[in-house]
């Protein structure tokens, strides 16, 4: 059972690694918007107020073989102001719908990952987002954490 | 009580090179003029040296005002402190000649005098004539040569702790060649070992030829060679019930062989005396050192380097020097290539309390709990250095009636570079989350350079007075010196440690705040200066009862000082920056009586070394004093000769010390003394008794911090040894 949860984190490290670094070579057309970085606010609500955490990166990149799911990447947030450390927060399957003017996505009852290692403690529920042009939001539930993200594309000079 | 009434009833003969040379050959160096060295300075001669029994460079922090050079750890820590300025680490503060040729590395400042003839410490930044490294002053030391003796020379001595030194070279025609052979079982026990922990055994040999075909050239040669091998670092943890045993459980020691070559040649022709020495230096040593000085298995270095040295300099003079106006032009050239190899190797109690309990403390309890699959591991990290440095330099004297005026200038440039290559391999596996070990390999790789370009002036006024019962001396001086750049090749291991540890915590999806490591690049620290503004005066009463004196203030503004301080991030060393400005002002003074056969010398050195600025990253300590060094030195010594009996004692006294920059531990002022008793048997035979910290008193020489842990080392306890010495003329 370690072995295959070793093994899945590495595919999804894997995953993540291709969808930044190749482009698609299948003939399926590219999924807009993703393999994309957006820089925004990661607000947590916390003992009735909300907790923000500013400059956060979240990466979205299509799974392949694409089975119209994109995997999710929150980089170095804190769900609490008291947490010593910061952590990377990894959803590996999200659904999700092309619109006219960008993408929709959801999950709900996915195991999240920091870095290899699932996070049963953040259980993602209720995840609901958008990109729209340049602009990304989603809303959360990481475990007892209502999370929400509101970013905009980091653009990229090649 | 005998002490005292040694110093006031003995009489040994005034201090003096009774060497005269019969061909002339002197330092490169020598002053232009006669005695007109623009800066006060310190001697001993061989009789008086072997008089007190003084072995090594360390024990002539004994006699010369302001120097300290504490003996702890091993011949590799041969650290300098001089008017209140000094560093454990690098570059010394203090250059070190040996007959015109430079020793190369303070690694090599630790060895066996044999036939010392002289020894010169002149004060103050020599930096015009001598360069790099001669901020705080430069020592000269002269060797026996043919041309001032033939004969032969010989000394065993067998002392405390199973010491034995056995010494012997002959002088004949144009060739004089050393030999030197020394043992100790060691004077401190290691409570783990249950052994001593700092026995060694060291040889070396120095052979010299010396040839003055005709009397417009004069061709020098000389070769040495030494080897030391030694245990060492005798470090005492503090703990509230005092200081403790010395008990580490790591191999601890050094070995060193140095080479040097040198070849002085001397021309006069065109109407110049053209001056030039060669020398061609390698040096090997190895330090090993159980970095935690305690029985704990923590981490260990190794730092082994290979080192070829290579330096030509020339001076170039006129063969008959103008009345008003004696000039000397000077080339230097210097190179140096250094391979180090320098592991670290974590052991299982390091691996768990400096690495595992760190970064599990921050890795969330969910998450799980890193461990390694190594008891042990090394970073390993291979430094390739190569340093070059070219100089000119001119130097006047205008020489008005009693008045003087010396004004030099040296253009010195150096540059220097390292490619550094730090790795290291772990299998680590986060538990429960992770079913297998993970495998990382680590990788620090790149170069550095570092360079710099110095205007290194010096300026003196100089008047002479005279009168039916005494000459005398007014002098006032400035003058600038630096110490060299170069890089932190220490703090690697704990920049390879940092990026392995963020980059296991990475792979679990957790960062640190805070967790830039130190680069490469912060790495290269500069040159260091210090502007000398100094005055004094000589006295000396001729006749048969004779007295010299001198007094000299000085005022030294440091800059760019280098001072260790803690990296940025989560980095446990600490590392060489250009953090510091530092001032000392102080003086020095020196009083030597002769009356018939009778000698006293008192010696007298006082500095207030202050930081003006300096923050090592955590504290701020500026106004503190400059630990280590010591605030007075005093040296008082004496000796009586009755028949073929002689006496020699000699009072020495060192403090305060403030160990620590805080200034929050201190080691007040203390006197210790020494003595030596001899006997001639015969006009070629003398047999003599020394005895060392007479009193037999403890006292820490050495403080330093390890792993939150604090050390002491503690002075040697008393010496006692009985020597022969033979000397035959040809």
């Amino acid at each position: 059972m370690r072995t295959k949860t070793f093994m899945m984190s590495a595919a999804i490290l894997a995953t993540l690694f291709a969808g930044a670094c190749s482009k698609d070579e299948t003939e399926e057309e590219p999924l807009p918007y993703t393999g994309s970085s957006y820089l925004g606010t990661v607000t947590v609500l916390y003992n009735g107020e909300d907790y923000d955490n500013e400059n956060i990166t979240v990466d979205l990149s299509a799974n392949e073989p694409a089975d119209g799911t994109l995997s999710m990447t929150i980089h170095q947030i804190r769900f609490v102001p008291q947490m010593p450390v910061t952590v990377d927060v990894s959803i590996p399957t999200v659904k999700y719908t092309r619109t006219d003017d960008g993408i929709t996505f959801s999950a709900d009852s996915v195991v999240p990952y920091s870095g290899v290692v699932p996070v049963e403690r953040y259980l993602v529920t209720g995840l609901e987002g958008s990109v729209k042009g340049d602009d990304c939001t989603f809303t959360v539930n990481f475990g007892a954490y209502p999370t929400s993200f509101n970013g905009t594309v980091v653009k990229t000079t090649e | 009580m005998f002490l005292s009434t040694v110093l006031l009833a003995s009489a040994i003969t005034i201090q003096a090179d009774s060497l005269l040379p019969t061909v002339l050959i002197t330092s490169m160096k020598e002053p232009l003029t006669s005695g007109v060295t623009a800066h006060g300075k310190s001697s001993i001669y061989q009789e008086e040296m072997e008089r007190l029994g003084m072995d090594s460079p360390k024990e002539l922090s004994l006699v010369m005002p302001g120097l300290y050079i504490p003996d702890y750890g091993s011949s590799m820590t041969s650290t300098i402190y001089h008017r209140g300025f000094g560093s454990r680490m690098e570059n010394p503060v203090m250059g070190l000649y040996i007959d015109d040729i430079p020793v190369p590395d303070k690694n090599c400042y630790d060895t066996d005098f044999i036939d010392v003839r002289s020894v010169e410490l002149m004060n103050g930044p020599q930096g015009t004539l001598y360069g790099r490294n001669s901020m705080s002053g430069l020592m000269n030391i002269r060797t026996l040569s043919p041309d001032v003796f033939q004969g032969y020379r010989a000394n065993v001595e067998y002392g405390t702790a199973g010491s034995i030194r056995a010494k012997g070279s002959v002088y004949r025609n144009s060739i004089g060649a050393a030999a030197w052979y020394t043992h100790t079982d060691g004077f401190y026990e290691n409570t783990y070992s249950g052994r001593k922990c700092d026995s060694g055994d060291g040889a070396g040999l120095r052979l010299r030829y010396m040839k003055t075909p005709t009397g417009k050239k004069h061709l020098e040669n000389i070769f040495s060679a030494s080897y030391t091998d030694q245990g060492g670092y005798p470090y005492r943890q503090i703990t509230g019930s005092g200081v403790q045993p010395v008990c580490y459980n790591d191999l601890s020691g050094y070995s060193r062989l140095h080479i040097s070559e040198g070849f002085k040649l001397g021309i006069i022709a065109g109407g110049v005396r053209i001056n030039s020495v060669t020398s061609l230096s390698y040096l090997y040593d190895r330090m090993d050192m159980d970095q935690d000085f305690t029985s704990a298995s923590m981490f260990t270095l190794m730092q082994k380097q290979n080192s070829l040295f290579l330096t030509q300099e020339a001076t170039i003079t006129p063969a008959v020097q103008k009345e008003h106006w004696k000039t000397r032009n000077g080339i230097f050239i210097y190179a140096r290539m250094n391979d180090m190899e320098a592991p670290v190797t974590f052991k299982s109690d390091g691996i768990r309390t400096l690495i595992l309990d760190n970064a599990n403390a921050n890795i969330p309890s969910y998450l799980g709990q890193l461990s390694f699959l190594e008891n042990e591991f090394p970073i390993t990290s291979d430094f390739d250095m190569l340093y070059a440095n070219a100089a000119i330099y001119h130097e006047s004297v205008f020489v008005f009636d009693r008045w003087q005026i010396v004004a030099g200038l040296r253009i010195d440039a150096e540059s220097a570079v390292m490619d550094y290559n730090s790795q290291s391999n772990v299998n680590f596996i986060l538990s429960p989350a992770m079913s297998d070990y993970h495998s990382m390999d680590v990788r620090y790789q790149g170069n550095e350079t570092e360079s710099s370009f110095q205007l290194l002036p010096k300026l003196a006024v100089m008047h002479d007075f005279r009168s039916e019962m005494i000459r005398g001396r007014v002098e006032a001086s400035y003058s600038r010196g630096y110490r060299a750049g170069g890089f932190n090749t220490q703090i690697f291991s704990d920049i390879l440690q940092n990026i392995m540890m963020n980059q296991m915590m990475g792979l679990c999806g957790v960062h640190l705040d805070n967790s830039n490591s130190t680069s490469a690049a912060a790495t290269v620290y500069k040159p260091e200066f210090a502007d000398d503004f100094e005055i004094g005066l000589t006295v000396t009463r001729p006749g048969d009862v004779s007295f010299t004196g001198s007094v000299t203030a000085f005022h030294i503004e440091c800059r760019d000082q280098q001072i260790t301080v803690f990296p940025p991030g989560k980095s446990t060393g600490r590392m060489m920056a250009n953090a510091g400005h530092s001032k000392s002002t102080g003086f020095e003074a020196d009083l030597s009586m002769s009356a018939k056969d009778m000698t006293v010398a008192v010696s007298y050195g006082y500095s207030n070394a202050r930081f003006s600025d300096y923050s090592d990253g955590n504290n701020d300590y500026s106004g503190k004093r400059i630990p280590y060094a010591p605030l007075q030195t005093l040296s008082a010594r004496a000796g009586y000769t009755y028949r073929k009996w002689t006496l020699n004692a000699m009072l020495t006294g060192l403090g305060d010390i403030w160990w620590d920059q805080a200034n929050t531990l201190r080691q007040p002022f203390y006197l210790t003394g020494r003595g030596r008793l001899t006997y001639n048997m015969t006009e070629t035979l003398t047999l003599y008794l020394s005895a060392e910290n007479i009193t037999d008193k403890e006292r820490p020489v050495f403080y330093f911090k390890s792993v939150g842990n604090s050390f002491f080392q503690m002075s040697k306890p008393a010496y006692i040894s009985l020597g022969l010495n033979l000397l035959l003329y040809n």
